[in-house]
């Protein structure tokens, strides 16, 4: 305990120095400003006589002393009013709750805590991981309904180009039979993310010879997905957080399980589950539409019209994918002319 | 210069010749017969080597599930890694996958997979492996290198060739002009297995002592003991 709090005196000893260095630069910008302003008001109204108190004359308006002292009074003026005004400005601009809250946003920018990927910030928690997060908000937008017969994702196919070749974005991926899954953010990593799923997969069977179980195989690419930093001898699989987002549906013994990984590796089951750019409007349409006696059919409908809502282009059957897992099928790619029979009854 | 190449095969005097051999049979024998939905398995509990007797009372039984039991014998400290391992992986299973209890069908191929694992320096065991699965009877049988093979019965060890044939005869009901139809219940096959493990040990020296029999059924395993001759 001692050590604890001697330990923050000292940061609260360092944070003073520093707070007052920084008042005394800015209230010492300040003065200089207000003392120099004044010497060049008097300046520009009597250059002559100016130039002549500088060398000390008698046939003066005002003594050198007098001008010096309103000048200072000018700057200790000038001093307090940029002080105040600049502390109340980010005061204002920056929300801050109370004093304290205020220092922090003040002197401790994040910035000295977000480079390593295994530091954390003093508020306890690791940015790097945060910003990956974040950074599947970039991605294109992917849904997920779970229903008692199957599970839909459909996803949006960002075509930037009329030049691209649609069929060639594929955010929707086989893992084993009874296992797909629907990828948001970075496609690269995303690669090395299916490669462990597949390879567990497989590997399960090979072992037991039984079909893996959904929840093992998304926490085996989770487990994958938090072996992030530097260290040379845990050997870990990448120097950055992951920038992925997953949704993998699956069946186990005939039931479906639709699971949600994202880049800090948490796994959590969902009902139904939106990811990427589009995820909050399209998550809070899925809150208020989803029901358990959804069928797969209106599951599909609902979906596509989720991601219609959310989508910047147009819908169509060339910028989406749909896929359905379900016990009797299992993962089932739908054609782009059965994409286009849905997408014409919404 | 005079080197091992210049030795005749046959034994000289002067030329020493080393050699360790990493296995022994320990003996004894095993049986498994599945039903409709249940499954017997036993096994003889004599450890031998060679004309001595190390135990009468020794288990070659180890049950891995609620619906599983494995027969091991041959090798007694083989039989013992084998089977810790498997318990030790059949944890793990529960571990990895949300306490969910390893189905006999997973067991069986992760026991074949463990088993080849060993491809060029085998566990020297005989196994048999019996439980139920959906409900239903089931036996596999191994070799020593992981071959795995489903059976309706099975004998192994020391004994096999002398089990084998009963079985074949009183379940198999091989090479009969009129079979009976009469259905396989647990009591029927509970005694098969005592009566082929009594016929056994009057003939062989590395089966006797007693029986274990475990009985596994959709209410969990239940085991029994029958006494054989001791000497």
């Amino acid at each position: 305990m001692t050590d604890t709090s001697s330990q923050l005196t000292e940061e609260q000893r360092k944070f003073r120095f520093k707070a007052a260095a920084f008042l005394f630069g800015v209230a010492g910008i300040s003065a200089v400003a207000g003392f120099g302003r004044t010497l060049a008001a008097v300046k520009k109204t009597d250059p002559n006589s100016f130039n002549k108190g500088m060398v000390g004359s008698i046939e003066l308006a005002e003594t050198g002393s007098n001008l010096a002292m309103r000048a200072l009074g000018w700057g200790t003026l000038f001093a307090f009013i940029g002080t105040g005004s600049l502390a109340l400005a980010i005061w204002k601009l920056s929300g801050a709750k109370d004093l304290n809250d205020f220092r922090m946003k003040l002197f401790l920018t994040r910035s000295e805590y977000d480079r390593g990927v295994n530091t954390y910030s003093p508020e306890g928690r690791l940015l790097q991981v945060e910003y990956a997060i974040e950074a599947i908000k970039l991605g294109s937008t992917a849904i997920g309904i779970s229903t008692n017969e199957g599970i839909v994702l459909v996803v949006e196919k960002r075509i930037t180009s009329p030049l691209m070749e649609p069929s060639k974005v594929e955010k929707i991926f086989e893992v084993d039979r009874h296992i797909g899954c629907a990828t948001s953010g970075l496609m690269a990593d995303s690669r090395t993310l299916l490669e462990r799923a597949r390879v567990e997969a497989q590997n399960h069977w090979f072992v037991y010879n039984e079909p893996m179980y959904v929840e093992s195989c998304a926490r085996s690419v989770s487990n994958l997905a938090i072996q992030f930093g530097d260290s040379d001898d845990s050997g870990s699989a990448m120097s950055r957080p992951f920038g992925v987002a997953i949704l993998f549906a699956g069946i186990d013994n005939g039931v479906p399980h639709l699971y949600h990984m994202d880049p800090s590796g948490t796994l959590l089951r969902y009902n139904a589950k939106a990811i990427g750019s589009g995820s909050e409007g399209a998550q809070q349409n899925l809150e208020e539409l989803f029901s358990p006696t959804l069928t797969l059919k209106e599951a599909v409908v609902k979906a596509l019209e989720t991601l219609k809502q959310v989508m910047e282009e147009k819908l169509s059957s060339t910028n989406v994918e749909v896929m359905t897992m379900t016990p009797k099928d299992l993962f089932y790619m739908y054609t782009k002319e059965e994409v286009e029979a849905v997408i014409a009854d919404l | 210069m005079i080197g091992v190449n210049q030795f005749p095969e046959y034994k000289v005097p002067g030329a020493v010749q080393h050699q360790f051999n990493p296995y022994e049979n320990n003996g004894g024998s095993i049986v498994a017969i599945a039903g409709d939905d249940f499954a017997v398995i036993g096994a003889d509990t004599r450890l031998s080597a060679g004309y001595n007797i190390f135990s009468r009372d020794h288990s070659k039984l180890f049950t891995m599930t609620s619906k599983a039991v494995l027969a091991s014998c041959g090798n007694w400290g083989d039989s013992d890694t084998l089977s810790s391992f498997l318990k030790y992986k059949v944890q793990q299973y529960a571990d990895a996958h949300e306490n969910r209890e390893i189905s006999l069908n997973a067991l069986a191929q992760l026991m074949s997979t463990m088993m080849y694992g060993r491809r060029f320096f085998p566990y020297y065991v005989s196994n048999i492996l019996a439980g139920t699965y959906e409900g239903k009877g089931y036996v596999y049988s191994y070799d020593p290198i992981g071959h795995c093979e489903r059976h309706t019965y099975r004998a192994g060890g020391s004994s096999a060739a002398l089990l084998q044939p009963i079985l074949d005869n009183q379940i198999g009901l091989k090479n009969m002009e009129q079979k009976p139809n009469v259905p396989l219940t647990v009591d029927r096959a509970v005694d098969l297995v005592t009566d082929a493990f009594i016929s056994a040990a009057e003939r062989d020296i590395y089966t006797g002592d007693g029986v274990n029999i475990s009985i596994i059924t959709n209410n969990g395993v239940e085991n029994r003991r029958v006494q054989l001759r001791k000497d």
